[in-house]
């Protein structure tokens, strides 16, 4: 289990996170939402570490954050972030092999190369391993690093321990197709065994492939549950601004949200 | 970026014969570089001297006194050079960092150019306890003076932000460029004349036991930066991605920046500034083998021991019995190389 205790996190004066707290389980996809400003990035980066906490602490597998070693965390948790810096002709291959260094002590290269290609195949950018990653498009490059935080996280999912994946804001580049795609294969590798946290603008997405949502609204949980229960039309009016609801098991299609016509401006 | 897009064609043939085909042009050119000269000595004189087998005297202390340090030293300190130049590009994450960024070159300076101009007045002490030491020890002196600086006004935040490292570097050098231009004004005719050579670097009239304590610092910070390879590669996915991996940022690039500064100066302080060795030489081995630093590393030293000892050999066999500053060489080189990389990118951007 991933937890924060009453995380609290400060900028100055400005108030980040106010007294959060949050689980995500093995083979769970919890997704984080929120208006801009809510503090859904700043609770992410409160789980992984990179940012000091006033108070409140964040544990992993019973084990508090800090307690760990960089490399032992990096055989616990993946994180993909937002946007990727890299501008030096890494092939996808290699990106994906930096995957390797968080259990090069426990593994065989050979068996890590074999984790390398099994989740450049999972993902499907197994043919542009030898492609430059700097000239991929963006939702190759999406999967690219998808299929290196999985590759981060294999190896101790198949030695039965308890990893997490967290994902910022995965789909804010990404066309419809990608970001149904990104969602559903962050699900995958839940069903693998990984504990998926993942930061979502898009509300539609979030009631999707969620199996629990935390709304969040000036640092503050306002709701924990299923989609059904957290999206509801009085929180949404109150949270968001908008009159809308969330329409579940119409018509075969996934679950999205409807908005009403008087309400937007 | 720049001259980054670079083709991927057959680039694991590459790596398996780059590092022994450098090598052995190393080899090629130290043995071309003892016989040729002023005077001209063949290979079996060569083999001979080296062995102490052979009488003739002013042969044997060519090769030995002359020609055999200054190779090595061109070697090494060519290899340190561009080591740290692959260094910088990776901790900057751009491919047109290099040392002088974090000071070296404008601390260095600032040590040379004060102990040339001040050494009879205000700093005769040190100058004359040192003797022929005393440039040499006064760049390094201030190489790692200006580098503790930038580095303590980087790290004050406990952060050491490459942004800041940056920012700091900037002001500093610009900073130390008006002391030197200062000492340049009040400095007499001769001390012009030397500091001015001192600038554009020299490898020549070094003795192995002058140049011991550099090249220990350039071999134990060439040890280094080669094991800094592989987190060096996850640090160019980014800081965040880097430590999610399990590498501490903070660590690395204050290791990379020690390694340098103690690097880099060293080879300054007694060779001058050489420039674009540590620009080119990583550049083009990028285009060649891609960005994975463990072959990078390796590559781009044997890259700047052979580029290094090629324009030394060029500098002082090309206008006999005189010499060309080897700086102005490698900057002949290097400038020209740095054009037709800007236009490529450009005309590949359309």
């Amino acid at each position: 289990m991933l937890s924060g205790h009453n995380l609290t996190a400060k900028v100055g004066k400005k108030l980040l996170l106010d007294d959060v707290n949050f689980t995500v389980n093995p083979y769970e996809v919890v997704v984080i939402i929120g208006p801009n400003g809510a503090g859904k990035s700043s609770l992410l980066k409160a789980l992984c570490g990179d940012i000091p906490l006033t108070t409140g602490s964040v544990s992993i597998n019973q084990q508090n954050l800090t307690d760990y070693s960089l490399s032992e965390l990096a055989t616990l948790r993946a994180v993909l972030t937002q946007s990727y810096e890299l501008d030096f002709p890494f092939t996808v291959n290699e990106v994906v092999d930096m995957a390797h260094v968080a259990h090069q002590q426990q593994f065989s290269s050979l068996a890590l190369k074999r984790f390398s290609s099994n989740a450049m195949q999972a993902l499907g950018v197994s043919h542009l391993a030898q492609q430059c990653f700097t000239r991929l498009s963006g939702g190759e490059k999406q999967r690219a690093q998808l299929a290196r935080v999985l590759c981060q996280l294999q190896p101790s999912l198949a030695n039965k321990k308890n990893a997490y994946l967290l994902i910022d804001e995965p789909t804010s580049s990404l066309d419809l197709y990608h970001q149904y795609e990104v969602m559903t294969q962050a699900k995958a590798i839940a069903q693998q065994g990984a504990g998926v946290v993942a930061v979502v603008h898009d509300l539609s997405l979030a009631a999707s492939f969620a199996d629990r949502l935390y709304m969040l609204d000036k640092g503050r949980v306002v709701a924990c549950g299923s989609p059904k229960q957290v999206l509801t039309q009085a929180r949404l009016k109150k949270v968001y601004n908008i009159d809308a609801t969330l329409q579940i098991d119409t018509d075969n299609a996934l679950p999205h949200i409807l908005i009403r016509k008087n309400n937007v401006a | 970026m720049l001259a980054l897009g670079s083709t991927l064609v057959s680039q694991s043939q590459h790596r398996r014969l780059a590092i022994p085909a450098l090598f052995l042009a190393c080899i090629m050119v130290f043995f071309i570089g003892l016989s040729k000269g002023g005077v001209i000595i063949s290979m079996s004189e060569i083999i001979a001297i080296i062995n102490h087998t052979a009488d003739d005297q002013l042969k044997h202390a060519i090769i030995w006194q002359i020609r055999l340090p200054r190779l090595v030293l061109a070697m090494v300190v060519g290899a340190g050079l561009a080591a740290c130049g692959a260094a910088m590009q990776a901790i900057f994450r751009n491919p047109l960092a290099d040392p002088g960024l974090i000071g070296v070159s404008s601390g260095a300076a600032l040590g040379a150019v004060a102990t040339i101009v001040l050494g009879t007045s205000l700093f005769a002490n040190f100058s004359d306890s040192l003797g022929i030491y005393a440039v040499p020890v006064g760049a390094f002196l201030g190489c790692i003076g200006v580098c503790v600086f930038i580095y303590r006004l980087s790290a004050h935040s406990g952060q050491f932000t490459i942004i800041s490292l940056l920012l700091a570097g900037i002001a500093v050098n610009a900073i130390v460029g008006s002391l030197i231009g200062v000492l340049t004004l009040i400095s007499n005719d001769q001390q012009l004349r030397d500091l001015t050579f001192w600038s554009m670097g020299s490898l020549a009239g070094n003795h192995f036991t002058m140049m011991l304590p550099t090249l220990t610092l350039i071999v134990i910070s060439c040890i280094g930066l080669l094991r800094l390879a592989k987190p060096l590669n996850l640090y160019l996915l980014g800081e965040a991605q880097a430590k999610h991996l399990g590498i501490d940022v903070t660590k690395l690039k204050k290791h990379v920046f020690i390694y340098t500064a103690l690097c880099t100066g060293a080879a300054v302080a007694i060779t001058g500034i050489i420039g674009f060795v540590g620009f080119i030489v990583p550049h083009i081995v990028r285009l060649v083998l891609g960005p994975d630093h463990r072959y990078l590393m390796p590559t781009s030293m044997l890259g700047g021991a052979l580029l290094l000892s090629l324009a030394d050999l060029f500098a002082r066999t090309v206008m006999l019995p005189a010499e060309l500053p080897i700086g102005l060489i490698t900057s002949a080189i290097g400038g020209p190389f740095f054009l037709i990389m800007l236009l490529k990118t450009y005309q590949r951007r359309g």
